[in-house]
């Protein structure tokens, strides 16, 4: 099919030279979605760049917080199969986790006997908060907390049972004082949790357990990540140019903000003149802000045509093409093989950079 | 010598980078250089002629007429005079200052004195979230200075504060004083949830009991108080009449965190 633009079907050029037209106006657009990979948010980052506007992605809002926590307490993050073959007590904060990924628990927890580790205690889970639904039978579970307190009070409680400070007339009686212990005394204790399900106070708790521990025996975090590709381009986001996802870059240098830059809230508000939203990795569900010129970079077969003032096909990063991108199971960026190659549409990082040079292309004549 | 004034001229079609108009950048500066001054926040270049009728002489004491809470950065990072705003303000209200006067006759957007280290504040109507809060790419909140909020305070209000004193007429959100390392607030009416959530050290006064309170602060009863009486008289002497009294029920915590701050429930 080829490219779309409002109204009916156009040439791919046509589309192209609309969009840079589009573009070459704007007074500060957004670059948002960004659900692409590595090669597509480095287009999108020198794209923003150029027209001085902002970049976002679709889980901005988490990305921007795990950055926050990261660069004002720092952390200490476990891989993936660091935690599946290490660690002996596995704590997870709440079924946001599994929501997320709902294969977790059999991944965590494979039935096979796994590589050596430390310690000689057999492994188990704890669950914080929340009802659990399908708890692998093999697995020793203990849950805390469910139908009762709230996540925070949750985390609160266990970080001053974690630390050994008294907390009102609980005595050892109480279910986290012995989930202290079992933390305490684990060999490789990991911490499981979502960032989005959690505010930045709660975070900064589960950190500071994670000190405590980490001074007499070893702990980390898990954090699950977001959603979209969105750690790969958070990272190309932080290498690019130093700063995270909801960044602008209108002034002298790049300034990021997670609040005034999040994509929804400067179209809402009409800061924005522009959007480009970027959704070439068939994720479902994501939510596109409304309300100003839109050119829509789409990898799926129903991308709300007639909606986008211009609209064009793209390829899916990792199905269609070979694609870069943050793989949770390797806790890093890895390539992706391209699971049906097919060479009809134009990648992400090409159709940007075209965009790019027919804007230099105006800009001079 | 009447205050150098700057006058909105109409609705801005972009937020405003207010943070080169302060009196130690301008006392030096023709009125020609001041209006060249760039103020915008995106890639249509906007000065402060652009936008503002700009009146009067003294730079020490500048004022902002009809500003709205897209105007960000008024005052922040400012070391010396004072700046009187009337209107309202937007984001960063006086981040970063160190000395100097700011008064706000309406309301202020988020992180206003945000990582502040010194001089005053003072907000008529709301601010937004994280008052006092933790400047980007800083690690603490408010160091120093005095902060009053006449109206609400948003969310994280005083978040990671390592000193000075915030003052909240209203109500306050959620997380107020969280993770608090020192510093005092007082709060004259209701807060949201989880109130000194993981607070190290610092005070929080609340006037009226919160209607949640954490389990990870230990009551230690009513006590008596001088620091409160003490606290009285110096607002009284700065033109700041509350009363406190010297009875108050203490809470000490966050046991979460380091567990030395405390609640003070005025009694």
């Amino acid at each position: 099919m080829a490219p779309k633009q409002k109204g009916g079907g156009v040439e791919a050029a046509s589309a192209l030279l609309r969009a840079a037209q589009l573009l070459g106006r704007t007074r500060f657009p957004v670059i948002g979605g960004l659900l692409t990979d590595i090669d597509g948010a480095v287009a999108a980052l020198a794209l923003a760049k150029k027209l001085r506007g902002v970049i976002d992605h679709a889980a901005g809002e988490e990305l921007a917080r795990g950055s926050q926590i990261m660069r004002e307490r720092g952390a200490s993050p476990a891989s993936f199969g660091e935690t599946r073959n290490r660690a002996d007590v596995i704590v997870m904060v709440g079924s946001g986790p599994l929501k997320r990924d709902p294969g977790l628990f059999q991944d965590l927890f494979p039935e096979e006997k796994g590589l050596p580790r430390p310690g000689d205690q057999a492994r188990r889970l704890i669950l914080l908060g929340d009802d659990l639904v399908n708890a692998p039978t093999h697995v020793k579970l203990t849950q805390v907390g469910q139908g009762g307190s709230d996540l925070p009070t949750l985390i609160a409680r266990l970080g001053a049972a974690v630390a050994e400070r008294p907390v009102g007339d609980e005595g050892q009686g109480d279910p986290l004082a012995q989930v202290a212990e079992s933390l305490r005394t684990a060999a490789f204790a990991v911490i499981v949790y979502s960032v989005a399900d959690l505010d930045e106070p709660a975070l900064f708790t589960i950190l500071d357990m994670v000190r405590h521990l980490s001074v007499a025996t070893r702990a980390a975090t898990l954090a699950l990540a977001a959603p979209g590709n969105g750690d790969g381009v958070n990272l190309c986001s932080t290498w690019t140019c130093g700063l995270p996802v909801r960044t602008s870059f209108a002034g002298s240098v790049p300034e990021h903000d997670a609040r005034r830059f999040a994509a929804s809230r400067l179209i809402e508000s009409g800061e924005a003149d522009a959007l480009v939203w970027i959704d070439a990795l068939a994720e479902q569900g994501v939510r596109r802000p409304k309300g100003v010129p839109t050119i829509v970079l789409s990898s799926s077969d129903d991308a709300g045509e007639g909606e986008a003032d211009i609209l064009i096909e793209v390829a899916c990063a990792g199905r269609d093409h070979d694609a870069a991108l943050y793989l949770p199971a390797i806790s890093g960026i890895g390539l992706v093989k391209a699971a049906h190659p097919n060479q009809d549409k134009p990648t992400v990082a090409a159709v940007l950079n075209n965009i790019s040079g027919l804007i230099d292309k105006r800009e001079a004549a | 010598m009447s205050a150098l004034t700057f006058e909105l001229k109409g609705k801005p079609g972009q937020r405003l980078d207010m943070s080169p108009l302060t009196p130690a950048r301008l006392k030096d500066l023709k009125p020609k250089e001041i209006e060249a001054l760039a103020v915008g926040a995106t890639r249509v270049a906007l000065t402060v002629g652009d936008l503002f009728k700009v009146k009067g002489k003294d730079a020490s004491a500048l004022r902002f007429v009809g500003t709205d809470a897209r105007c960000d950065k008024i005052g922040a990072a400012l070391t010396e005079g004072e700046i009187v705003v009337e209107g309202d303000a937007g984001a960063y209200l006086g981040a970063a200052m160190k000395n100097g006067k700011i008064e706000v006759k309406g309301s202020a957007g988020d992180l206003a004195g945000a990582s502040m280290s010194g001089g005053n504040i003072a907000i008529d109507g709301d601010a937004g979230e994280r008052a006092g809060g933790v400047l980007v790419g800083d690690t603490l909140g408010m160091k120093g200075g005095l902060l009053t909020i006449g109206g609400n305070a948003g969310p994280l209000l005083g978040e990671r504060m390592r000193g000075g004193f915030v003052i909240v007429g209203g109500n306050a959100g959620d997380y107020a004083g969280g993770r608090m390392i020192a510093g005092t607030i007082l709060l004259k009416r209701k807060v949201g949830r989880f109130a000194g959530y993981g607070l190290r050290r610092g005070s929080l006064i609340f006037m009226e009991e919160p209607k949640e309170l954490l389990p990870t602060f230990g009551d230690c009863g009513v006590l008596e108080f001088n620091y409160l009486r003490l606290l009285e008289h110096w607002l009284r002497e700065t033109g700041r009449p509350i009363a406190l009294g010297g009875r108050a029920r203490r809470l000490m915590g966050d046991m979460a965190a380091l567990g030395k701050g405390e609640m003070l429930i005025l009694a």
